[in-house]
């Protein structure tokens, strides 16, 4: 494709169209509310820039999730290479299940990474720049820029970001990993970046219980704006009002 | 007799440029005359995949790091992608895939020999690979990753 035609921005709406469709045909309804396979992501063309009107998040729906399973965390950890030495305190762990218990004795299961925060105070604190915000609402670290000073991991209310202390076994080529720098989730970019759903929502969809959906939380017509528009959902210590792009159902 | 060394300075003009022009002539066919000698190392670099590089083969070598470093910036901070122009892009062209001991897996610099013996033979030292992989990606991902 010309170059032309990548900045032509009624081609790219087209394309839209004409995937919105082949997505609206891929996900064919086997009963109502259950669908086979889950609409694929909007594709922007390569030689574009990421652009606010797109701005990725995920929906968690807790009452679907499964103390047991952890589909999406070995999922995530093959994709991008996060293999551990054994050793808990030091582990990167870009996605890991915790457990909530209510005071009522409930639990609710869940995944955690990160939450992908319009306000984020990781790239607030950042001191060289690694860590920023891409205009399509991903929350990145720049390992080029980052010098480890941890002050992210400080600053996160999550912690979900993690330094990388010692090499890991394998290299992973969908994700360069620097030993000295910081890393986290980034909602697999290198798969919606060509259209493709992270690697944790896939597998939650196939082999665990489909809890996850991915989506532009701007488009009120996506999957993932339609579901919580219907059952509404929450962040996290929404106290902080940190605005994430990562939201829960059933949490209350 | 002024018009003798008047034809005497023409002529070692003429000869002057003569010998810029083969001097200019031989730098040119240069490097093969250089490699055919053998008498000068030159640095061994392992047949690609591909057919054709992203420019020629005078620009990469002179302009690459340029070009991988603005690729850099556009990909990471804006989500600017342009596959062909991806380091991985370069690994999965360039990377040699038969081991050079048989039954022993290739290290990483025997895989980018490519990079490795000329970055090696400039003496410029060669950081891509301490975080960037060295491996092959599958078929699936090629044209994709970071
Ligand atoms: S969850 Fe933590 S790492 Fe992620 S954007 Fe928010 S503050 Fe930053
Ligand atoms: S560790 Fe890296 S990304 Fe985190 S605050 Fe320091 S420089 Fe920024």
């Amino acid at each position: 494709m010309s170059e032309e035609q990548h900045n032509d921005r009624s081609v790219n709406a087209e394309r839209r169209r004409l995937l919105g469709g082949a997505a609206a045909l891929a996900g064919l309804a086997i009963a109502p509310g259950v669908f086979l396979v889950q609409a694929a992501v909007p594709t922007r063309p390569d030689g574009t820039p990421a652009t606010d009107q797109v701005r990725w998040g995920m929906l968690v729906d807790t009452n679907r999730c499964r103390t047991n399973c952890d589909a999406c965390v070995t999922a995530c950890r093959d994709e991008n290479g996060w293999h551990g030495h054994g050793r808990p305190e030091t582990d990167v762990k870009w996605i890991r299940k915790i457990t909530i218990t209510e005071e009522d004795g409930r639990r609710t299961s869940l995944p955690m990474m990160c939450q992908h925060c319009a306000k984020p105070p990781c790239a607030y604190v950042c001191p060289t720049g690694a860590t920023f915000r891409r205009d399509d609402g991903v929350v990145l670290v720049d390992k080029h820029l980052c010098i480890g000073c941890r002050y992210c991991m400080m600053a996160c209310p999550y912690q979900v970001r993690f330094f990388v202390h010692e090499p890991v076994a394998a290299d992973s080529p969908n994700h360069p990993r620097g030993k000295g720098t910081v890393e986290g989730c980034n909602l697999c970019v290198h798969r919606i970046d060509r259209g493709v759903l992270p690697a944790c929502v896939e597998a939650c969809a196939s082999s665990g219980r489909g809890a996850l959906i991915f989506g532009d939380l701007n488009n009120p017509r996506s999957e993932i704006s339609r579901a919580i528009a219907a059952h509404g959902a929450e962040s996290v210590r929404a106290d902080l009002k940190l605005d994430t792009g990562v939201r829960y159902q059933g949490l209350s | 007799m002024n018009k003798a060394r008047g034809w005497r300075w023409a002529a070692a003009a003429l000869a002057g440029v003569l010998a810029v022009a083969v001097t200019t002539a031989a730098m040119a066919w240069g490097g093969e005359t250089r490699e055919r000698s053998g008498r000068v190392p030159v640095p061994a670099l392992p047949d690609a995949q591909g057919k054709e590089c992203i420019e020629d083969a005078g620009t990469m070598r002179r302009q690459h790091m340029h070009i991988l470093d603005r690729h850099k910036r556009d990909s990471v901070r804006q989500g600017i992608r342009h596959p062909e122009r991806e380091l991985q892009s370069c690994v999965d062209c360039h990377a040699v895939r038969e081991p050079v001991t048989a039954g022993e897996p290739l290290t990483p610099r025997q895989r980018l020999a490519f990079c490795a013996n000329c970055h090696s033979y400039a003496a410029v030292s060669l950081d891509c690979f301490q975080c960037h992989s060295s491996e092959v990606s599958a078929p699936v991902n090629q044209g994709g990753p970071q």
